[in-house]
């Protein structure tokens, strides 16, 4: 049967519109610009068709649109399958469909696409801003759902807003009890986690360069709340990748450390030896799109998916595609590998490319053979590093051998500079040594117990294997500028032109100003907050009930639902207590409506729209015994109600209608 | 394709009966809890599948925040499900009052729609089976009155069948719907249907050829027009000068007094019988004669005017059916 309702409103039209146009503004970066071109187009000729300046798009020009959006998107992307494509799909599809939204019935389908489409927005940020964007997104589309529902004739107007912020409110503590009981599954299908192009973070090959850049980003990295005290600043090595291999300029890693072979098996002691207590964290990482952690060495981590690689360091099996978090181990004291390497690796970690910075490995021999042990070779190069180096964020560029120009001409350089040639250095001098690059120190925030750790406290140093002792830890960094591990290296390189270059209105550059420094620690705390109860509540869940619950079973749940559907329904309850009371008849109607009650049920009912008065006469009529008890109510009642000194009291109307006895011989017996 | 359809016309009488038994007819319908039914819409499986899919999304990529915004819908499901219910929730229903029509035309039946208090309740849909749906929104407290249209397939008293009182607003989510039955004291005519069987003139001979200009043929002035007389003696040309509506007034020959007549039919069943009486009535009231009806077991004497033709009418559309109660019983 067609519905007289079925075309769409104004109303309606406007809201699914503006729905619309808050979905592809969460996603604008990452939509290709001819989408959003397309939108654009599709919602201004929709507005101008419903204004009658353009006809509908007839068929074959809309067949152009749908061939035009599919090889668009198969150019654009590829492969297609992940979720980049299929929302640009979802938005494509929505703006296409637009054009041919007549029925309340499209208007709704495209409502639920604006509900998923910006729901998808959540995977690939997850941040508190951007989360508020996707509520109000949720609002303007529940407002677009509500106007579709609303009578045609009514004109543009704000009212749905108010019945969907209302709805939405309420749900709101059901909401949260379904978040905190419902069970998680855990992933189901492997769909490509987005890639983003454009991220910052220490990637998996080092060249001279590379760190400097990250000075100029203070994107957040990653975040650990520490359980007992957090060690002292010089401790703070976060170690993200460890570089054995290179080729003269490049420090890469190992093909024998491969991220799909995890070296040490939990357990397995015989390489690591760890010493002392371990300290504890939650570390709460920012999406790297790539498969290695942050963790100071020695870690261990009991989270499933993490593998623990021979390196001392940590890996996730799944690229860590949005913020996550993992609950880690650490023991500050340690030996590595102490007795003797593997064969393969160290022959990697010892190997020099042939003919590469010559004058290095000449002076390297030189200092090996006047020197009795590693350590003395050690403290003469630092001291060299100390006494006629200098630390900068804009190093002069170096050309083919990069190490010896550095080391005896140029001396200006940046972590991985010092990082790289320490490495090279001690390599030709005969010891096995590496780069391990990762994060150094970060900011600790004064009340509460956690380190944010942001891109320009990225950092390199470098590893130094000597017999008996096991891997050595060496930043020659503190060497030349102790101060830039001793206080961060944002108090360090405030002033110069390359630190924060890409953030120009970054809050960092006026923490001087108090407020600033209040404003950049709460919300370092409400991020972390964030990040740890909504973000990883999973990990939270059973703690948390049984916290809450005591025990979780399913009458204690039931209850728990209870109490949000008492919470739900709480201001139209007290609304309706109230009302009842307001609502109450008038007690004269109400004792007539009794009597007329007991009239009908011996068989003679008041009709439609008969006056009381009438109704007594018919009553006489038919009932002469009942004569005059009915009138004698009918006067009472018209008196009382409409006479303002009325003869009668209203209790004399209640005894009237108590003893009439309708079935019977007119006056009840007793 | 047969049997399922079959299974279907069984399930929808079952429905029916079921409906019959569990609707007592009252004169007034308040709608709560017991009356009012509530479940999803079509919209509202979409809705659910959304939440499913949404919870497909969040547990495959492991995002908190996607479950929020799904049981964050899953939680406006719920909730509307009050929302859409207070739609209907506490209204009182009656019947006003309801045209007596010809079989195959629609009733007008007027509705008396009552809320306690003043609040804004949209998109109500009020429709009998087989009717057009008529879609009010109410925001005044007290009492509205509509008028909704009801098809009509049988003579008799009308009965237009359940009332579907229903609404899907704000959200449309949910569908609430409640039935209702009422009893009418209108009736339905037989619809007519012309012949050329002459009517029995008054002296009881079949003399008398009917013709249809007989009887108003001699104009004898004009008189003010009363509802119910026909159209087609209204004075359109005085109407038009905006001098009121007069009827034009001739004087009756004394042979045009006639009976409709049972008898006349013979060789047919009741209803056709019926059906031609009913044209015969309505030709003989347009001519403005004066005529009377003869049934097996009831005589109309011969009469004019609109009061005459109604119980006239009535007649025919009650024959034969129980708890026919004389004309002018109850004004409905």
């Amino acid at each position: 049967m067609k519905r007289p309702d079925w075309q769409l409103s104004r109303n309606g039209l406007f809201w699914v519109l503006l729905a619309f146009i808050a979905v592809v503004a969460l996603h604008l970066d990452h939509l290709p610009v001819w989408i959003v071109v397309l939108t654009g187009v599709s919602v201004l000729w929709r507005i101008l068709e419903y204004r009658g300046v353009v006809p509908f798009p007839p068929w074959p020009l809309k067949a152009i649109f749908v061939a035009s959006c599919a090889i668009g998107l198969a150019i654009s992307y590829r492969p297609l399958l992940g979720l980049e494509p299929m929302v640009a799909m979802l938005i494509a599809g929505f703006g296409l469909k637009l054009l041919e939204m007549h029925h309340k019935r499209d208007a709704v389908v495209l409502v639920y696409v604006a509900y998923f489409t910006a729901a998808i927005n959540c995977v690939f940020t997850q941040d508190i801003p951007y989360f508020a964007l996707v509520l109000l997104t949720y609002v303007i589309t529940t407002t677009a759902l509500v106007s579709i529902n609303q009578p045609k004739d009514r004109g543009f107007s704000a009212g749905p807003s108010l019945i969907a912020v209302r709805i939405l409110a309420t749900s709101l503590p059901l909401m949260l009890v379904l978040f905190l009981v419902m069970p998680r599954l855990g992933t189901l299908l492997s769909i490509p986690v987005p890639k983003n192009q454009a991220r910052t973070g220490v990637g998996d090959t080092m060249s001279p360069g590379d760190f400097s850049r990250l000075v100029g980003s203070d994107d957040l990295a990653f975040r650990a709340r520490f359980d007992g005290e957090i060690p002292d600043r010089n401790r703070l090595y976060w170690r993200g990748l460890v570089f054995s291999g290179f080729d003269g300029r490049e420090w890469s890693q190992a093909e024998f450390y491969g991220q799909d072979r995890p070296i040490l098996q939990r357990g397995d002691n015989a390489s690591i030896i760890r010493l002392g207590e371990p300290i504890k964290y939650t570390l709460t990482m920012e999406p790297t799109y790539q498969r290695w952690l942050y963790a100071l060495s020695t870690p261990a981590s009991f989270e499933s998916g993490i593998r623990l690689m021979r390196e001392s360091r940590l890996a996730s099996t799944a690229r860590i595609g949005q913020r996550r978090n993992f609950d880690i181990q650490s023991w500050l004291d340690y030996r590595l590998e102490p007795e003797g390497l593997h064969p393969y690796p160290e022959q990697l970690e010892r190997a020099l490319p042939s003919g590469s910075n010559p004058e290095t490995v000449r002076v390297a021999r030189e200092w090996a053979r006047e020197t009795q042990n590693a350590q003395a070779l050690i403290q003469r190069l630092l001291q060299l590093f100390n006494r006629s180096f200098v630390y900068t964020l804009e190093p002069p560029l170096l050309g083919t051998h990069a190490v010896d120009e550095f080391l005896w001409e140029s001396r200006r350089g940046f972590c991985e500079h010092f990082a790289g040639s320490f490495a090279f250095f001690m390599r030709a001098a005969g010891y096995p040594a590496r780069v391990v690059v990762g994060y150094q120190g970060g900011e600790i925030h004064p009340t509460e117990n956690f380190v944010t750790v942001r891109q320009y406290d990225a950092h390199a140093w470098a590893e130094v294997w000597i017999k008996g002792q096991g891997w050595l830890r060496v930043d020659p960094t503190a060497a030349v500028a102790p101060e830039r591990i001793e206080m961060s290296l944002a108090d360090m390189f405030r002033d110069e032109d390359n630190f924060l270059a890409d953030s120009p209105l970054s809050l960092i550059r006026f923490r001087d100003f108090g407020f600033v420094n209040w404003i950049i620690l709460h919300r370092d705390f409400l991020d972390y907050t964030w990040a740890t109860w909504v973000l990883g509540y999973d990990k939270r869940q059973a703690d948390f009930l049984k916290q809450l619950l005591g025990r979780v079973d399913a009458f204690r749940l039931g209850l728990l639902f209870l109490a949000a559907a008492g919470l739900s329904m709480l201001p139209s309850l007290t609304i309706w207590l109230i009302n009842r009371r307001r609502d109450r008849p008038d007690p004269r109607d109400e004792l007539i409506h009794r009597f007329c009650a007991r009239m009908a049920r011996a068989g003679l009912p008041r009709k439609t729209g008969e006056g009381i008065l009438d109704y007594a006469r018919r009553i006489a009529a038919e009932r002469p015994q009942l004569e005059p008890e009915a009138m004698a109510i009918a006067n009472a009642y018209v008196s009382l109600r409409y006479d303002d000194n009325a003869p009668v009291q209203i209790d004399e109307l209640r005894r009237l209608v108590r003893q009439i006895d309708p079935a019977g011989a007119g006056v009840k017996v007793r | 394709m047969r049997p399922l359809s079959r299974i279907r016309q069984a399930l929808k009488s079952y429905f029916q009966r079921w409906i019959d038994r569990r609707i007592q007819t009252v004169r007034e319908y308040h709608l709560d809890r017991r009356r009012l039914y509530i479940l999803p819409s079509k919209a509202g499986l979409g809705f659910l599948a959304l939440v499913f899919a949404l919870w497909l999304l969040g547990t495959n990529f492991e995002n908190n925040l996607v479950f929020i915004l799904c049981f964050l819908l899953l939680g406006l499901f719920i909730v509307s499900i009050l929302f859409t219910h207070g739609t209907l929730s506490g209204l009182r229903v009656k019947t006003v009052r309801a045209e007596s029509v010809f079989e195959g035309d629609a009733a007008t039946i007027e509705l008396c729609i009552s809320q306690p208090k003043a609040r804004r309740r949209e998109q109500i849909s009020l429709c009998f089976a087989g009717g057009e749906p008529l879609m009010i929104t109410l925001t005044n407290a007290g009492d509205t009155f509509v008028t909704v249209l009801a098809p009509t397939t049988h003579r008799g008293f009308l009965d237009p069948g359940l009332l579907t009182v229903e609404s899907v607003s704000p959200v449309g989510l949910l569908r609430v719907w409640s039935y209702l039955r009422f009893r009418f004291n209108a009736v339905v005519y037989p619809a007519p249907v012309p012949d050329t069987i002459p009517t029995t003139s008054h002296g009881g001979s079949s003399e008398g050829h009917y013709s249809g200009t007989t009887g108003a043929e001699d104009y004898a002035g004009l008189k003010t027009y009363e509802v119910g007389e026909s159209l087609r003696h209204v004075a359109w040309k005085q109407y038009a000068r905006e001098q009121g509506l007069w009827s034009k007034q001739y004087s009756d020959p004394v042979d045009s007094r006639v009976w409709v007549d049972w008898n006349n039919y013979a060789g047919m069943d009741t209803e056709q019988r019926l059906a031609r009486m009913t044209w015969q009535v309505c030709a003989c009231d347009a001519d403005g004669r004066v005529y009377g009806l003869r049934l097996p077991g009831s005589d109309h004497a011969p009469d004019k005017g609109g009061a005459h033709r109604q119980a006239v009418l009535r007649c025919l559309a009650l024959y034969g059916i129980d708890g026919a109660k004389g004309a002018g019983d109850e004004a409905t």
